[in-house]
């Protein structure tokens, strides 16, 4: 608990919050227009207006926020010899690299209550019908709960590279890929692995699925796993360092 | 003075990422064209339609209006970022070479680079293309004009993001930027060219040249001119920002 304090002090401070405000707000906003201006095509009140707000978002945007907390945290370490500290800290490799994923993974859970907060107010400004329909909130969860492994692999990415930029465009450049990989459906258990793309385009075509719960299991499953593994690179590579 | 400056460009930028960000560009636009390529609909016809090649390149120029101004935005950040991170302002000064000079010869290189990028991206995607099947000849003069108003849209991105950099040391912000610009890039091109039109971030979307309608018997597509203006404010925004963005090196 105390090294994931330090690491959100060492946030505290920094523009990061800038971006996580303004991108979905943009998002909300510009997807609201694009609603407003396609009434006649986008019928379907709450789903429609999701699409338009979450479907570019989810898959490009968020990865790249993404991209930009995790290469902010470890851009810190890469200062200043600050990686230096890091590497000869009494504190255990794991205990760090968890801090970090942690702590990078809470905002960005924050971001996407944000996000959703601000999706109900624009529905409830358009005084929709029909309720909100509860599967898609779901839906919306397990999107962001699966997409927790990009934090992960991000974090990793971050730490190899130095730089602060070519995270993020690795981030932008794998987020089109598993577009790619997941909707072309050649291996059908690829879609579990880049799973927060196939929620994302399933959210896009809801009511009419083709996720069931044990689909969505799988794919929490999975993003752990994937989690754990780079997780453990970024503990075999500080320990690399060291050597 | 300048080849030597340029020449220490070189060498600075040995070991960094730039080539597999680019390669990631590239990867992705051919992937997100491919699924139109490959699709049944498209080969049945792509032979015989007009719209093929534009098709292809409207798919390029959409993945474009993402992912450059984020690979732009790291280009020009990394170029700021490798003397910010020593403080080699100060020493560059203290080396008497003037820095006007060397930030014009930083965002040369940086130029010279994606110009560089650009044309190997390019001809990997038009040989991707040739490769997997297209029998129809390759329109020259669309391909060309495309090419010349992508790379004028870049310069001005580039300049843009080469400004912010320097102005705020923390990459965030130009990051950030670029990130923001290519989301309202996207969606001010959904909204319809009179909001596009004043976003620069989606100009790259205004080089498509197939629009869509719809009709009673569903989406009938028709050719839209390029519009020539794109360019020619590319480069005048591009520089302006380059000569105003200059003003800044004296705080260094």
């Amino acid at each position: 608990m105390k090294i994931f304090l330090s690491e959100l002090r060492k946030l505290k401070r920094s523009s990061i919050i800038l971006p996580l405000l303004i991108v979905p707000l943009i998002s909300v906003i510009f997807g609201s227009l694009n609603f407003v201006f396609n009434r006649e095509i986008l019928t379907r009140e709450w789903v429609s207006l999701i699409t338009q707000v979450y479907l570019f978002y989810g898959l490009f945007f968020m990865p790249a926020l993404i991209g930009i907390m995790c290469s902010y945290s470890w851009g810190l370490e890469h200062k200043r010899n600050n990686m230096k500290l890091i590497l000869s800290s009494k504190t255990s490799f794991v205990k760090i690299v968890l801090a970090k994923t942690a702590v990078v993974f809470c905002i960005y859970a924050i971001s996407q209550l944000y996000l959703f907060i601000l999706y109900l107010i624009a529905g409830t400004l358009f005084s929709f019908s029909s309720p909100l329909p509860l599967e898609l909130v779901g839906l919306y969860i397990v999107s962001s709960l699966v997409a927790g492994y990009l934090v992960c692999m991000q974090s990793y990415i971050s730490l190899k590279i130095k730089s602060f930029t070519i995270p993020i465009v690795i981030a932008v450049g794998f987020s089109f890929l598993s577009i790619l990989i997941a909707q072309n459906n050649v291996v059908t258990a690829l879609k579990y692995v880049f799973s927060n793309v196939s929620v994302v385009l399933n959210m896009n075509a809801f009511p009419d699925t083709d996720l069931s719960q044990v689909d969505l299991i799988i794919m929490l499953i999975m993003s752990a796993l994937v989690s754990a593994i780079f997780i453990g690179l970024q503990v075999r590579e500080l320990k690399r360092r060291v050597r | 003075m300048r080849t030597s400056l340029l020449k220490l460009e070189v060498l600075k930028d040995r070991g960094t990422k730039d080539i597999l960000a680019a390669l990631l560009v590239t990867l992705v636009s051919i992937g997100f064209m491919s699924v139109t390529f490959f699709s049944s609909d498209f080969r049945s016809t792509m032979d015989t339609s007009e719209f093929a090649w534009p098709k292809l390149l409207d798919n390029i120029l959409l993945m474009k209006v993402i992912i450059m101004p984020v690979f732009i935005a790291s280009i020009a950040g990394r170029s700021v970022e490798i003397e910010d991170a020593h403080n080699m302002w100060n020493l560059i000064k203290s080396s008497g070479v003037s820095l006007q000079k060397l930030y014009f010869t930083k965002f040369l290189y940086c130029a010279l680079k994606l110009f560089i990028f650009q044309i190997i991206d390019w001809i990997i995607t038009l040989s991707f293309i040739h490769l997997g099947g297209m029998t129809q000849q390759a329109p020259l003069l669309l391909i060309s004009t495309t090419f010349v108003s992508q790379l004028a849209i870049s310069y001005m991105l580039l300049a843009i993001h080469y400004v912010l950099s320097l102005k705020w040391s923390n990459q965030l912000i130009s990051t950030a930027i670029s990130i923001i610009g290519a989301l309202s890039g996207i969606i001010f091109l959904l909204l319809g060219s009179k909001f596009s039109s004043f976003n620069p971030y989606s100009w790259m979307g205004h080089l498509m040249t197939i629009g869509t309608e719809k009709t009673a018997d569903g989406w009938n597509m028709y050719f839209i001119d390029q519009d020539p203006k794109i360019f020619i404010l590319s480069l005048i925004i591009g520089t302006l920002i380059l000569i105003v963005g200059s003003k800044l090196m004296r705080s260094k």
